[in-house]
């Protein structure tokens, strides 16, 4: 819950907990005020997180904008994290990961399986279908923010995939200012490296203490 | 008979849309220097295939891309090639400038901007705002600085430099002079960006 001078317009919610199996994808909803966790929970998971509006089609999570808005390639703890309308979300305040990407795309069936990875499904796909169960309408399936994901970018621009390292446990959390559906895929990334699907698990509470 | 070679003025801090045509050559301009130029593709044939710098990132593994090089779709499909380039600096970061770019992060209303530039003819094309992909933005200069943030800083670009695309598939383009005028980006002049098709039976001769 925000620290607002008038008695708040929602009642505090209680902790939600929405476990990511490996290779799927799951949605949260969240309400302003609220803290977003994202934790890892095997070694080596990504999740290419998503984010849209209830109220407005027209409105999601844009890592383009996210990236302009700090003027960074890199994600890092206490950039905001903008709409397509360049207005705040949230915030990344905790991050015992610190490797994100901010750059690549998300993965399709099809790329997947000219890549070695047959069989697996796409992130687009598989976020696709939440989209589809919640009844959302956006004109378009955004590119992700890539969290836990582990890659170089070097100062001559080049992005050299990295061994994950992400560990059972490692997580971020954020304090969110706009109510947005998220939709978060453990799916094969199809990036060398980040390419062996772990299972997440998201949460939301009204303070970071209660998860 | 060929046909002539194409050429389209953009005006300054406006947009032009166009075709072209697999074979064809594509040449864009800097016509005084220093201006950026946003610049994106839609496959003619398949609307909801698009010039992606997301997904050429990923095919390319870096920011940034060398004469040789294609520029790919967003699945994954080669659009352009780059067979020449007088500058070697382009950004693929930055999305286009649009109202709130200049109404949140500058103070400005009604400004003029790439989206609103680019999507006016795209959507004579039966074209949402939404479906203007994520543009490559040519001379634009965005160096990556020792702890991974953007550098924002002016072009490298000079009066008269160019690059030049084979062109791969029958494509819509747009291209907009970028009408920044309050950041370092278009050296604080916004200028005229020049485009040139060489037809097809040129190319091959």
């Amino acid at each position: 819950m925000l620290l607002l001078k008038e008695p708040p317009a929602r009642a505090a919610l209680p902790p939600h907990i929405i476990a990511v199996p490996a290779g799927e994808s799951r949605a949260i909803e969240v309400k302003a005020g609220q803290i977003l966790r994202i934790e890892a929970r095997q070694p080596g998971a990504v999740a290419s997180m998503f984010a849209f509006s209830r109220i407005n089609d027209d409105v999601y999570m844009s890592v383009h904008h996210t990236r302009v808005f700090s003027n960074s390639y890199v994600l890092q703890a206490g950039m905001r994290i903008v709409s397509n309308r360049r207005r705040a979300l949230m915030v990344l305040g905790k991050d015992t990961s610190g490797k994100h990407d901010l750059l690549l795309p998300a993965s399709t069936t099809a790329y997947l399986a000219e890549h070695g990875y047959a069989g697996q499904t796409g992130c687009v796909e598989s976020v696709g279908a939440v989209i589809a169960t919640l009844g959302l309408k956006p004109p378009k399936i955004p590119d992700p923010i890539n969290l836990f994901m582990h890659v170089a970018l070097h100062r001559d621009g080049r992005i050299e995939p990295l061994p994950n390292t992400t560990r059972a446990g490692d997580f971020i959390a954020c304090r969110v200012v706009t109510d947005m559906v998220f939709i978060v895929s453990a799916c094969c990334t199809g990036i060398a490296g980040n390419d062996t699907p772990g299972a997440l698990e998201l949460s939301t509470a009204e303070e970071l203490d209660e998860l | 008979m060929t046909d002539p070679v194409q050429t389209l003025t953009v005006k300054a801090g406006h947009g032009r849309t166009f075709e072209v045509k697999a074979g064809q050559r594509l040449t864009i301009i800097d016509v005084e220097g220093q201006q950026a130029a946003d610049f994106v593709a839609i496959v003619a044939s398949n609307h909801t295939e698009k010039l992606s710098p997301t997904h050429t990132r990923r095919q390319l593994r870096t920011l940034f891309f060398n004469v040789g090089d294609a520029l790919y779709s967003s699945l994954g499909r080669p659009l352009l090639r780059v067979v020449e380039d007088t500058v070697g600096v382009h950004d693929a970061n930055v999305p286009a400038c649009d109202d709130t770019r200049f109404t949140v992060d500058f103070n400005v209303l009604g400004h003029r901007n790439c989206l609103d530039n680019m999507h006016m003819g795209l959507a004579l094309y039966g074209l949402s705002s939404f479906d203007v992909p994520e543009p490559f933005n040519l001379f634009q200069n965005g160096p990556v600085t020792a702890d991974c943030r953007m550098q924002v800083t002016d072009p490298t670009s000079k009066a008269g430099d160019y690059i030049t695309f084979d062109v791969l598939e029958d494509l819509v383009c747009a291209v907009s002079s970028c009408p920044q005028d309050i950041i370092p980006g278009n050296g604080l002049k916004v200028t005229d960006i020049a485009i040139s098709i060489l037809p097809a039976t040129l190319v091959a001769a």
